[in-house]
């Protein structure tokens, strides 16, 4: 489990970047192992589970990548409904380009860094935000070439 | 081995499976898709609206409302609600398992054969995140898929273990355990379109045995008063009956009625001269064409306080 001043940086991060509170994190405990930083609910009954072998604790939040913090999509999709910043709403065609690998060139009104990708109505995951330029930072394998179709038949009836 | 029609490869079962030709006939139908909503990430309405606008038709199986047929999708991972975790492609009789087992927020709950975590998330679900799940599955290759699953539908309560669950450590007792065992999985067979379904063998002594092992240890892992449901997706009594009938004789343990109103069919009194405690008609055998999902047999037990 981490100590107070790594937790204290951590969620740092998440409000800073996001306006994430610490309130969002409150019913959850955060353990590091080696780069990657995972989220588990709060529970006495934890540490009586440290007896058996363990092979993983919760979900990945986020990874140390050189000196920086880098949200996973899935901490994003969990708690980004908390977010109030650094939020890049796509429609869905341009949601299709960036998970192709296509940057997308627009300002989107954030800061450089890492940003919450969302479409309308549900937020997708994380991307690097350069000056004028939106790339891709969702696990390749997230979606498959016909998830498009069906966003698309979506986008038809006027809604997505 | 040729492969079999119905008739045919079901042979060996046709005094015990009521209305045997018609459950045959139920074979020649593909596998209906279910998709069981994910209220860890979104509102059963808001999924429920998302498909609809994107042409799928739902039809709800009452009275679970979290489980939907989907009539005109075939491949539901395309889905973008399947890849943000809003909703996991799960049979009904898999959904049931879960159910029956009634987890509760706060509860400390084992999965002993849990990979790949269909019945792992929905009791996730089910507790709100609270609580403590352990996740366990002997097969390293397994805990692949078990973990991406956990991570797509946001599971935050769940640790994993890899233990051979026969021998898992008798250090920490739980409110409940779900034994989802390795069966032959007959009940996930259809015909395919020549109308023959694929060989696969039928339970081993080793099977069985393993069976065994594994449901006498999800009972010693209960506390008090503790509650498991053994399941399986086979049709064979050697590997459900037999094996509650084995746990009766071994453990105090008290098979209880299921009390969710669909349809099924009683656990059986006999098979093969050999005849079974009386409670094991509590058990559940699921028939395609009673519900039109994976066949499946399923046992609520109680462990004496
Ligand atoms: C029927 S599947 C479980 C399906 C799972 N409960 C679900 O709903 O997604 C049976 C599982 O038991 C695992 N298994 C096989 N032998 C085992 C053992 N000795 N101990 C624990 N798990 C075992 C297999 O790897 C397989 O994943």
């Amino acid at each position: 489990m981490l100590k107070d001043p790594e937790q204290d940086h951590l969620l740092g991060f998440f409000r800073q970047r996001f306006g994430i509170t610490r309130e969002a994190f409150a019913d959850y405990y955060l353990f590091r192992r080696k780069r990657t930083v995972w989220v588990f609910t709060k529970d006495d009954r934890l540490k009586d589970l440290a007896s058996l072998q363990v092979k993983s604790v919760g979900i990945p939040l986020l990874r140390w990548v050189g000196t920086h913090l880098k949200p996973t999509s899935t901490a994003l999709q969990l708690f980004g409904v908390h977010a109030d910043k650094n939020i890049v709403t796509l429609p869905t065609d341009q949601l299709r380009d960036l998970v192709e690998g296509k940057e997308i060139k627009s300002e989107f009104g954030c800061t450089p860094g890492y940003v919450i990708v969302a479409i309308r109505s549900a937020v997708i995951g994380c991307a690097l935000y350069l000056p004028g330029r939106l790339i891709s930072q969702l696990p390749r394998n997230m979606f498959t070439s016909q998830t498009w179709e069906y966003v698309i038949q979506d986008k038809k009836m006027g809604k997505a | 081995m040729p492969n079999l029609a119905p008739e045919e490869y079901f042979a060996p079962f046709s005094q015990i499976i009521p209305n045997f030709a018609a459950f045959c006939s139920k074979l020649y139908d593909p596998l209906p898709i279910h998709l069981r909503m994910n209220t860890l990430k979104a509102s059963v309405r808001e999924t429920r609206l998302r498909l609809k606008r994107q042409g799928i038709a739902l039809v709800e199986e009452k009275p679970l409302n979290l489980v939907y047929r989907a009539k005109n999708l075939s491949h539901p991972g395309h889905l973008l609600e399947f890849s943000l975790g809003h909703l996991h492609s799960q049979a009904l009789s898999s959904v049931l398992a879960a159910i029956v087992l009634e987890p509760q927020p706060g509860e400390a709950v084992l999965d002993l054969c849990a990979a790949p975590g269909s019945k792992t998330s929905l009791m996730a679900q089910l507790m709100q995140n609270e609580g403590i799940i352990v996740a366990n599955d002997r097969k390293p290759d397994r805990l692949i898929p078990l973990r991406a699953n956990l991570k797509r539908l946001g599971v935050t309560n769940t640790v994993i273990t890899r233990y051979p669950g026969q021998h898992f450590p008798k250090r920490f007792f739980f409110d409940r355990v779900l034994v989802d065992v390795p069966c032959s999985a007959e009940g996930t067979l259809r015909a395919g379109p020549n109308g023959t379904l694929r060989q696969s063998t039928w339970g081993s002594q080793k099977l069985t045995r393993l069976q065994r092992d594994l449901l006498l240890m999800a009972f010693d892992l209960l506390k008090a008063g503790g509650t498991l449901v053994y399941s399986t997706c086979t049709y064979s009594p050697d590997e459900n009956e037999r094996v509650l009938d084995f746990l009766l004789e071994s453990r105090p343990a008290e098979i209880q009625p299921i009390g969710i109103d669909l349809p099924h069919s009683p656990g059986l009194q006999q098979w093969n001269e050999t005849s079974y405690d009386p409670s094991i008609k509590y058990c559940w055998r699921i028939y395609p064409h009673q519900i039109d999902t994976v066949g499946f047999f399923m046992a609520r037990v109680v462990k004496g306080s």
